[in-house]
């Protein structure tokens, strides 16, 4: 990992506020008020659970870069969530376009190939490196899809 | 040799059959771009040049199950397509260009224009699938498939965009903002004009 791909500790901070942001700002766009707030609680303990996934699987990377480095891949590579927000955003407030949902799912899922990526340039292996992260976006991506429904019918 | 790099090669995909599968499955663009990665820039605007082709072809069926649209109109449009496909991208791939530069890149523009053409070998997939779709069983695909393509792109452009700036993730992915907002504005645009 070269100095500028590794994760600076003055700079995770602004690239979480980032993150949380683009999530909110999704959920919104995905399905109103609710959905800001439950898109990006969702997508946070996705977020964790895919942390502790990957520290637990790739005892190699740990190694190399520590838990802090596999921490700092995923919030880095969910930094790419802003191109997808800003398009989402050009596209339903200025094209009045209703498709909010395949921006917030691509970029989920691109977030995940990315994160594969970084992990086996940093000694992840192929599958529990590179396609744990891709699938676990994936899902994450289907239950952010779903959420909206979920929600009208548990709330209204 | 840098351990990366010996790391990267290590774990290169091999051509088996879990590997084949997961690359369709999940990065169905490489199977295009590595093909490709050592041809002339002139055959690779081939691969985006196709895929907008395809991706106007399809919004101009989809306007056409809206209302009446003559042939021509949507033989024009999926002309346009061709020329955004290839003239736009390397319009597009020398803003970025021109935009690492501003960040302190280092790459050379063929390179760029090249790699940014294959970038959109995802789309080139989602807008054959699309196609199918749309004239099989009548869908509107040209955004559920057509701009989900273009998104795909964003990711190998992002990392194209990040190799160029010393590996720098905010610079990529606001150059990759602007590359995105002009794709897509751009099409929503020449869709406009029908």
């Amino acid at each position: 990992m070269t100095d500028s791909d590794a994760p600076q500790k003055s700079g995770l901070n602004f690239d979480q506020i980032i993150v949380i942001l683009c999530l909110v700002a999704l959920g919104y766009l995905c399905g109103g008020y609710k959905m800001a707030i439950a898109g990006p609680v969702l997508a946070l303990l996705g977020i964790g659970f895919l942390n502790l996934l990957l520290g637990t699987f790739n005892s190699k990377t740990k190694a190399i870069i520590g838990a802090d480095g596999i921490a700092g891949i995923i919030t880095h590579c969910f930094v790419i969530l802003l191109p997808f927000t800003i398009l989402a955003l050009v596209s339903t407030y200025w094209l009045k376009w209703n498709a909010a949902q395949v921006f917030a799912s691509s970029g989920l899922m691109v977030c995940g190939a990315s994160i594969g990526a970084e992990m086996v340039k940093n000694g992840g292996g192929r599958f529990l490196g590179a396609f744990l992260p891709t699938l676990w976006c994936m899902f994450l991506s289907t239950t952010w899809m779903l959420l909206p429904t979920l929600i009208a019918r548990v709330i209204g | 040799m840098p351990k990366s790099k010996k790391l990267e090669q290590k774990d290169a995909p091999s051509k088996s059959l879990f590997g084949i599968i997961a690359t369709i499955a999940f990065n169905p663009g490489s199977l295009i771009s590595d093909h490709l990665k050592d041809a002339k820039v002139t055959n690779t605007l081939l691969v985006s040049g196709l895929a907008f082709t395809l991706f106007f072809l399809q919004t101009g069926l989809d306007i056409g199950h809206n209302k009446q649209l003559s042939p021509i109109l949507i033989a024009a449009l999926t002309a346009a397509g061709f020329i955004y496909g290839t003239l736009g991208i390397v319009l597009i791939g020398a803003f970025a260009w021109a935009g690492t530069k501003a960040f302190g890149g280092t790459s050379a523009i063929g390179n760029m224009i090249k790699s940014f053409a294959l970038a959109y070998s995802p789309a080139l997939i989602y807008a054959v699938l699309g196609l199918v779709f749309n004239l099989v069983f009548g869908w509107h695909t040209s955004i559920a498939f057509g701009v989900t393509g273009v998104l795909w792109a964003l990711s190998p452009m992002i990392n194209i965009l990040k190799n160029s700036v010393q590996g720098r993730i905010w610079p990529a992915a606001i150059l990759a903002t602007f590359c995105g907002l002009i794709v897509i504005i751009g099409w929503a645009q020449i869709g406009k004009l029908l």
